[in-house]
């Protein structure tokens, strides 16, 4: 049984398969069905498309009577529920908008009027969500998948792969992995956490040979004005970057919760984000701005001197 | 240089101790630390999706439309001349049957279930029991070669709650001189994040019987009949390990009515009157079922134990194994062996000598004592799909039943000559989209 | 006899429950799910064998209430 590689990009990223199989036809088929499913989610919650189901959710904004979904949706509105109440509201699939304020290739600082009126339209809690019916009551209201869909894909497809009876893969999507089996003798999946501080490398490495991976990082875009440091992960009540961490990873059973623990402790802050975590029960990794790596997850990869 | 090699070699070592730790968190969350209620929140919460957690999400209504087709022919072996009377027919029953099931999703918290049966019936059917020549007993066999057809229909439907999930259902069966209908309400609900599940269930059955040929030819057949039964069951499962689970279910069940066999006849004291049974029966089963997973074999083991007793005195032990062994993905292979054994009931005999005081007596082979071995092979092949596309397997099946009073686990003095021997063969298809 | 028999069910029983709470978290659900390891993966056989062993036999199948019956001899 070799190991078989399928490039894609999907989401906006550089995504992999990489899969064992009895043939090569047969590790192509099930990447042709993997690669299908994660085009479908994409197209289904893109926000970049006016066809897609996220558009759709979003047109009805100020509409009483709001929309139906099926049952995909209602599911990840139901968890984007219960994250946002696990999280104490900072995961909040309805702040989207507050990026609107931000222009990273400025470096102009929103004025408070701006953020003030992209708040009077940002809060799950103004949301009425009734299974199989979600309203959003103000116009301008959005919802953002972008937090949920690229995991949740991940998890799915690892699951499909299962289905079709393949035993060993791991899926890689953008960075968000999740395994379908370990290597055939039994070895686990080596994977290589990104240095935020030359992302090209790994400074940790983590053996997983069953559930997933997740990380958020907030090293991508940023801007220093008056010598402070301002990211683009957005805390939905304020409107305004967190100060915080420079990445956090997360292993759990599922892609879905890692990537949510993950984008969580990102939000909570350098202070309150290590503490959740470790409360929480998932092993973790997090490195600081300054560079500085805590948490259980991981082997430290020697530094060149 | 050479603090670098030990540094290297302790790295290793670290390494090696990480990655047995990640890779047993990942597998059960930080050790020591319980997972908090946070983490159980998202967990059941991301587990509501259909399709990536491996459809353990058994508390949702199906999300696919399933239907199964089978036909099946049952052939009793024809008895050996020994336990016959001379000049009765030996050939026994044989029956083929259709069976047809659907089950689909309706409205959003709903699914259902229909079931159809359709079979055609032919053969002896065992009449009495008399002395034979050297003092042994042998069976009499009506000489009617019955053929009938029977219909059975049945439907249920499904809600679920966010915990718990309720059943009703109804049915029906018909054939020319009988006709029972019945319906019943289950529900389950689960604790312990889902680990343990407790079942309920409430039913009943009201059946009317049209013997035929009752009037001038079987004087002692009545009219026309009924009888009416409720049953109550209980049940708890709980899964012990990743991959074994136990559920164990006890049923009660009381019938009052016409519970004799209008076709069947008793010696008693010479004569051959009607098979005559109380018009009560309190009936009791406990059934235990064991699901276990062989990974390194990447096979399952079923095994099931079922003890019965009823106030007619009948007591039974059924024990059940199957090894689900599957090969290349699509292929899989079910060999499995059943044993059963039986007591007899109070009121049976091969023949009365003397009339029984409370007038209940039967000869019928189904009271009586004896064991029963059974094997069976199963192969299956099959393709399984994603939604949007179909899954379908296609099913072979075999089984041979051997009754005898040796197989009994007491000990059977005298053995019932109408013990039963059959083949069952079925083929299946099935598919879901 | 009997009672014995009854009495070493009771037990085994009891004791797998007790033992049986062990740390099995929701997600680990995957080999359970599996077809192969239903209460019941072939529900039209076993109705069908269950309705034979039901009318041929003296016992009553068990694990469920209520459903009709039939004049089969």
């Amino acid at each position: 049984m070799r190991i078989q590689r399928f490039p894609f990009r999907a989401m906006g990223s550089p995504c992999a398969l990489h899969l064992y199989a009895e043939s090569d036809a047969r590790a192509e088929a099930v990447a042709c069905r993997a690669i299908a499913e994660v085009a479908r989610l994409e197209g289904k919650y893109t926000r970049y498309r006016d066809d897609s189901e996220t558009a759709r959710i979003n047109r009805s904004a100020g509409d009483p009577a709001g929309v139906e979904v099926d049952a995909e949706t209602a599911a990840l509105l139901d968890y984007a529920d219960t994250s946002h109440r696990e999280s104490g509201g900072l995961f909040d699939i309805t702040s989207g908008i507050l990026r609107r304020a931000w222009d990273f290739e400025s470096r102009r600082l929103p004025a408070a009027h701006e953020i003030a009126a992209l708040l009077d339209r940002v809060g799950w809690d103004r949301i009425r969500w009734e299974r199989p019916r979600l309203v959003l009551p103000l116009e301008g209201m959005q919802v953002d998948f972008g937090g949920l869909v690229k995991e949740y894909a991940a998890d799915r497809v690892a699951e499909l792969c299962r289905r079709l009876g393949l035993r060993h893969g791991l899926v890689d999507l953008g960075g968000d992995l999740c395994v379908v089996g370990p290597h055939p003798n039994g070895a686990a999946w080596r994977l290589g956490i990104r240095d935020p501080r030359s992302p090209e490398t790994a400074c940790a490495s983590v053996a997983l040979s069953q559930g997933a991976l997740a990380s958020s990082g907030d090293y991508e875009r940023f801007m220093i004005v008056d010598g402070r440091r301002y990211g683009h992960i957005l805390d939905p009540r304020s409107g305004w970057p967190v100060d915080g961490l420079a990445s956090v990873s997360v292993v759990a059973p599922h892609c879905l919760i890692a990537g949510t623990a993950s984008t969580v402790a990102m939000l909570k802050g350098e202070e309150h984000g290590p503490r959740w975590l470790d409360e929480l029960g998932l092993p973790s990794l997090r490195i600081t701005r300054d560079g500085v790596l805590t948490g259980s997850l991981g082997e430290r990869e020697e530094r060149a001197a | 240089m050479s603090q670098s090699r030990s540094v290297r070699r302790a790295a290793r070592r670290r390494s090696r101790r990480a990655e047995i730790e990640a890779d047993r968190r990942g597998r059960a969350g930080a050790p020591g630390a319980r997972p908090g209620s946070t983490l159980a929140a998202l967990t059941s919460s991301a587990l509501a999706f259909s399709g990536i957690a491996g459809s353990a999400a058994a508390d949702a209504p199906t999300d696919r439309y399933s239907s199964d087709y089978s036909f099946s022919y049952y052939k009793e072996d024809s008895l050996p001349s020994s336990k016959v009377a001379p000049g009765s027919p030996t050939s026994r029953y044989e029956i083929e049957t259709h069976q047809f099931q659907m089950t689909a999703p309706i409205f959003d918290r709903m699914d259902m279930n229909v079931n159809v049966l359709y079979e055609s019936m032919s053969g002896a059917t065992p009449w009495f029991v008399e002395e034979g020549a050297d003092g042994k007993p042998v069976q009499v066999m009506s000489g009617a070669t019955v053929s009938e057809k029977r219909t059975d229909a049945k439907l249920s439907t499904s809600y679920y709650f966010d915990r718990a999930k309720l059943t009703g259902s109804s049915g029906f069966s018909i054939e020319n001189d009988y006709a029972s209908f019945g319906g019943g309400l289950a529900a389950e609900t689960h604790f312990n994040e889902k680990r343990t599940t407790l079942g309920g269930a409430l039913g009943f059955s009201i059946d009317y019987l049209d013997p035929t040929d009752s009037n001038s030819e079987y004087p002692t057949r009545p009219n026309s009949a009924d009888k009416q039964s409720v049953s109550v069951m209980a049940s708890l499962s709980q899964i012990l390990a990743r991959g074994t689970a136990i559920q164990s279910s006890a049923t009660y069940q009381y019938q009052t009515g016409y519970l004799s066999d209008p076709y069947k006849l008793v010696s008693v004291e010479g004569a051959n009157v009607a098979d005559s049974r109380p018009d009560e029966r309190n009936q009791f089963t406990w059934l235990t079922r064991l699901r276990h997973r062989v990974e390194a074999m990447n096979a399952s083991v079923h095994l099931d134990y079922r003890f019965y007793t009823d106030d007619w005195k009948l007591t039974s032990h059924t024990a059940e194994l199957a090894w689900y062994q599957t090969f290349f993905t699509n292929f899989r292979l079910i060999p499995s062996l059943r044993y059963y054994s039986q007591s007899q009931a109070d009121f049976y005999d091969t023949w009365f000598d003397i009339a029984p005081a409370d007038g209940y007596a039967s000869s019928d082979y189904r009271l009586s004592p004896y064991g029963a071995i059974s094997w069976r092979i199963q192969a299956e092949y099959g393709m399984q799909g994603w939604p949007g596309t179909m899954d379908w397997v296609l099913s072979f099946a075999w089984e041979r039943y051997l009754s005898d009073g040796d197989f009994a686990l007491g000990k059977v003095s005298v053995e019932n000559p109408g013990l039963v021997n059959w083949n069952l063969f079925s083929v299946r298809f099935s598919a879901s989209f | 006899m009997r009672r014995t028999t009854a009495w070493i069910c009771v037990l085994a029983c009891a004791l797998a429950f007790a033992s049986g709470c062990a740390e099995v978290k929701p997600w680990e659900r995957e080999t359970l799910a599996r077809r192969d390891m239903a209460w019941d993966p072939d529900p039209l056989a076993s109705q069908f064998r269950s309705h034979i062993h039901w009318s041929k036999e003296g016992s009553l199948p068990g694990g469920e209430a209520g459903g009709g019956g039939c004049g089969c001899n």
